[in-house]
């Protein structure tokens, strides 16, 4: 099997949790117990058209007809990229308003998560290399601590501390309001200024999963005959370290990394809330408090696609990692 | 007397695992000649990978070498610091470990694992590294155009002879080999034997080569020690100890060798299993599986003794009770 | 086992922290003032009369923060079990007959975890009745994959192993294998599943109720963080109103990875040595050397 094929069997595998996403969110609403779905539709009598009530019911498929005549109806809207009407910001439908928060979320959580991989990584290779310093004796329960804490949590104290107390920091949003959105030093600076403290929690909260699970696969391969003989060739320091024992221990951190996605993506949709960062955490919470279902299928859906695409990337940086993917033996 | 190149002297080495130290090389000495082949042979769990890593300082926790000293061509390794060991290990005495497919990196080129030792050791820019790991894949049977392939692209015999490039672009005095064809299939192990042995007539190293397998010792090596749970059991030339083995465990290990003795002879082999380091019996540490057994064995533990009075260069030792018994 | 958790500092801690907890779950709704009782002024900084201040509502943190912690444990330890012992059946299968059933169970185990668990568990709890019940419901939905994972792996190891094959060989049922043999066997990396599961499940059911998907009206540690942050705690700069209960979720899920590690420590006999062989280096007055093997000449 080439490199190619795999690429191509994990895409397969995305296509098939992508269709499990979208089965799951088409039954969820049919499932539970008290036809939440004919309540949703109630709210919006008398505030819509009756053809634009009708469209609405036809994007959640619920049409008159067998079950999986409503099923294709909702599939062919979701291909048409209609996800309904939102609710809790009426008349707009769904995809525009998640649209609005999709790039401010890929450019706060995709930011902090790549951060605080590479700081986490980096750091884990450096607590494993030191065993028994003080290095390693300190960092690793420190992060655990750290850890420890929901991320939202962290992001209250670190917005009151900053933000409250000693006034460095903005409290909300993603930029000035007083400035216009474009090209502008002052409103990229804003923008920058709003970022980096959520930015800095999301990663303070991440940054000891990657740490720790860098040292322990990196203590495995310092074990490895490679390094072993690495050492004995006579090599410095620094190549048996970057060369042979981190760029080998960040095969199996790289794969944990696609894994561990989902988790960090939900625990930042929370930090952006606290921060009323206007991202899809914002328009989740926006979507719970007003009952919007239309908003918060989108978003399920919109979220997932996402993490299934980064997953996807990651898979191909992984390929380009690893000689050995798709042959035999790496298997 | 001319000096040995390698002196390994009153060695020892234990594992300090939480139910107490374990002795996994316990008072080993031997001596390696320029341009000899010495054997070490023993059972799994005899010692004798942990003789070849000792020697290089290799041993990873939680081994620490409690006694002894180890001299190449005259300074003692065990008192080296790591950044003199650096400057030996590889230049002059080095390596190949048994499995290839661990000891190389699956991520890099082969290539750049052969040039990169050059390249440390200060012998020349990653150029005309490479062009040098060239010429040792020729020399070890590999096309040049494999430089650039990855361990997995290549087949487990070739894996293994491009350890042995990696260990001998030094052009080292001392090569250890620990089992590098054990994994491999009998054709491909006669030609890597063959080999290494054309490649010491040209290059004029020494070879300490260890495995279990005792058919192939006899073939390989001018020397023979045999190591039962930790200590040396009998030490001779090769010849001299098919011919003349004392110790009973020996005469075993050369019994249930079939291509020895002729095609269909049966098998005796030896019965029971090797010795738990955690708890070696006391007196000689083989008197459990032993047929000749005598009542001394129990309780002491025999020395090493030469055999015969006239001192040799090559003496033949045993540590076996018996023998003090019949002189 | 629970002796040697007990010799090890990092883990006695642990055991103590979590043993404070479980006293204040347990007994702890009696030993303070009704936390959804008015009992003073609104938003009051920690004093003698309140140690941990007041809520917007005039409700005692202390007390609310103390009588939180019922719930939020029992709904964390309940979805702890339910999750492992899930993940363990759906793991042990997978791992055991291999096959289509391997690759079909393997394929719903990774889809599962590559889902995002919040937004789809904001999805399920949303449209069901607000409460603990609804919670745990949801994270056992949402995450039972991850220990699911980790035991097939196990399993497939364990399916090698002489004893399981003997006892396939001798024709003993499948169920009996997987439950006398396979299960047994892999019992503390069930334990550490279960801690992790447990770990889990408190941070997201505080993130749930975070986010004012639980019952609001009971008093839970996410419930209070919830009203910390409706009553614009960040706003009147009460800090006293969240802090509490972050450290409460943080020490519990501190004291629980604490825990874990020494179990990990201790079934792991490389470790072990390791720990036994520093100790010897030590004692001699050595540092250790990653390059070179250490030597003690002097030794015995």
């Amino acid at each position: 099997m080439s490199a190619w094929r795999y690429a191509l069997r994990r895409l397969g595998f995305y296509l098939i949790a992508a269709w499990a996403a979208l089965t799951l969110n088409f039954f969820i609403p049919r499932m539970m117990p008290g036809d939440p779905a004919t309540s949703m539709f109630a709210r919006f009598k008398g505030k819509l058209q009756p053809e634009a009530l009708d469209a609405l019911r036809e994007a959640f498929g619920l049409v008159e007809g067998p079950l999986w005549e409503q099923y294709l109806m909702y599939l062919k809207h979701v291909a048409q990229g209609e996800f309904g009407i939102s609710v809790a910001y009426f008349p707009a439908p769904v995809e525009s308003v998640i649209l609005t928060g999709m790039g401010w979320t890929l450019l706060l959580a995709g930011m902090a998560v790549v951060i605080s991989f590479t700081l986490g990584t980096v750091l884990g290779a450096l607590a494993a290399w030191k065993r028994r310093t003080w290095i390693d004796g300190i960092l690793p329960p420190a992060f655990v601590l750290l850890g420890a804490f929901p991320y939202f949590w962290l992001a209250m104290v670190a917005l009151y501390v900053f933000g409250f107390v000693l006034g460095v920091a903005p409290l909300r949003h993603a930029y000035d309001d007083t400035l216009d959105p474009g090209f502008t030093w002052a409103f990229i600076s804003s923008v920058v200024q709003h970022a980096i403290l959520p930015a800095l929690t999301i990663v303070a909260a991440t940054v000891g999963g990657w740490l720790l699970s860098m040292r322990n696969t990196m203590i495995g391969v310092l074990g490895e005959d490679y390094v072993t003989v690495a050492q004995a060739k006579g090599l410095s320091r620094a190549r048996v370290f970057f060369r042979y024992a981190v760029r080998n221990a960040l095969l199996p951190n790289v794969t944990g990394f696609g894994m561990a996605l989902g988790f960090v993506i939900s625990g930042s949709l929370l930090t952006e809330i606290v921060f009323s960062y206007p991202g899809q955490g914002y328009l989740l919470i926006q979507a719970v408090r007003t009952q919007d279902y239309p908003l918060m299928q989108g978003l399920f859906l919109m979220i997932t696609l996402a993490v299934l695409a980064a997953n996807w990337f990651v898979d191909l940086a992984y390929m380009w990692l690893d000689p050995r993917t798709g042959s035999e033996v790496g298997a | 007397m001319v000096e040995p190149l390698l002196e390994v002297e009153n060695l020892r080495v234990e594992f300090f695992t939480p139910s107490g130290p374990l002795c996994a090389v316990d008072d080993v000495s031997f001596t390696i000649g320029r341009g000899e082949i010495v054997g070490l042979a023993g059972e799994s769990g005899s010692g004798k990978s942990t003789i070849a890593q000792a020697i290089l300082r290799i041993l990873q926790p939680p081994a620490i070498i409690t006694g002894g000293a180890v001299r190449f061509e005259g300074e003692d390794l065990l008192g080296m610091s790591s950044a003199e060991l650096d400057r030996v290990r590889w230049s002059q005495l080095a390596l190949v470990f048994q499995s290839a497919m661990n000891a190389l990196s699956p991520v890099m080129r082969i290539g750049e694992q052969i040039a990169d030792v050059v390249v440390a050791h200060g012998q020349g820019t990653w150029a005309e590294a490479l062009e040098r790991a060239a010429d040792m894949l020729t020399l070890v049977g590999i096309d040049r155009d494999r430089l650039r392939s990855y361990p997995h692209e290549l087949s487990g015999g070739m894996r293994q002879r491009v350890m042995i490039a990696v260990a001998l672009v030094l052009k080292p005095k001392l090569l250890m080999m620990d089992e590098p064809t054990t994994a491999l299939d009998v054709v491909v192990q006669k030609e890597i034997l063959a080999q290494i042995r054309e490649l010491k007539d040209e290059l004029g190293f020494s070879v300490l080569f260890i495995t279990h397998d005792l058919p192939l010792m006899l073939e390989l090596t001018d020397r023979l020690a045999i190591l039962y749970g930790g200590r040396l059991a009998e030490m001779a030339p090769t010849s001299e100890l098919i011919a003349d083995a004392q110790h009973p465990y020996t005469r075993g290990l050369l019994a249930s060798s079939p291509a020895l003795f002729g095609p269909r002879s049966e098998l005796s082999g030896i019965a029971g299993s090797p010795p738990n380091l955690g708890s070696l019996p006391s007196g000689c540490r083989f008197h459990p599986r032993c047929g000749e057994v005598i009542d001394r064995c129990r309780d002491e533990s025999p020395e090493l003794l030469a055999l015969g009075t006239a001192p040799r260069v090559s003496p033949h030792l045993a540590a076996c009770h018996l023998l003090g018994a019949a002189s | 086992m629970m002796k040697k958790i007990w010799r090890d500092k990092k883990a006695r801690v642990g055991v103590i922290i979590l043993g404070v907890f479980a006293f204040l779950a347990l007994l702890g709704p009696w030993l303070v003032v009704d936390p959804s009782d008015m009992v003073a002024t609104p938003l009051q900084p920690p004093h003698v009369a309140h140690l941990f201040g007041t809520t917007g509502q005039g409700q005692d943190v202390f007390a609310q923060t103390v009588v939180g912690t019922r719930t939020t444990l029992v709904v964390g330890f309940i979805v702890g079990i339910v999750v492992t012992g899930f993940g363990a059946l759906v793991g042990a299968a997978a791992g055991y007959f291999g096959g289509w059933i391997d690759d079909l169970l393997s394929l719903l185990i990774n889809v599962f975890l590559v889902i995002p668990g919040l937004p789809l568990a904001v999805v399920i709890a949303a449209y069901l009745p607000a409460g603990p019940t609804t919670i745990a419901l949801v994270l056992i939905f949402t995450g039972w994959a991850w220990n699911a994972r980790v035991l097939r792996a196990q399993t497939l190891a364990l399916r090698q192993k002489d004893f399981v094959l003997a006892a396939i060989i001798s024709g003993e049922r499948h169920i009996t294998i997987i439950c006398r043999e396979i299960l047994p066997n892999m019992s503390s990396l069930i334990v550490s599943c279960f801690i992790g599961a447990t770990v889990y499940a408190i941070g997201a059911q505080v993130g749930l109720e975070f986010l004012g998907l639980g019952d609001v009206s009971v008093v839970t540690w996410g419930t209070n963080l919830y009203w910390a942050s409706n009553d614009a705690a960040l706003l009147t700069g009460s800090w006293w109103t969240f802090v509490p209960t972050g450290f409460c979720v943080a020490m519990v899920g501190f004291a629980l990875v604490m825990i874990n590690n020494a179990i990990d420590e201790i079934s792991n006999p490389r470790l072990q040595s390791e720990h036994t062989w520093a100790t010897v280096l030590g004692r001699a007055g050595l540092r250790f050397d990653r390059r070179a093997t250490a030597v003690m000449r002097s030794h015995g």
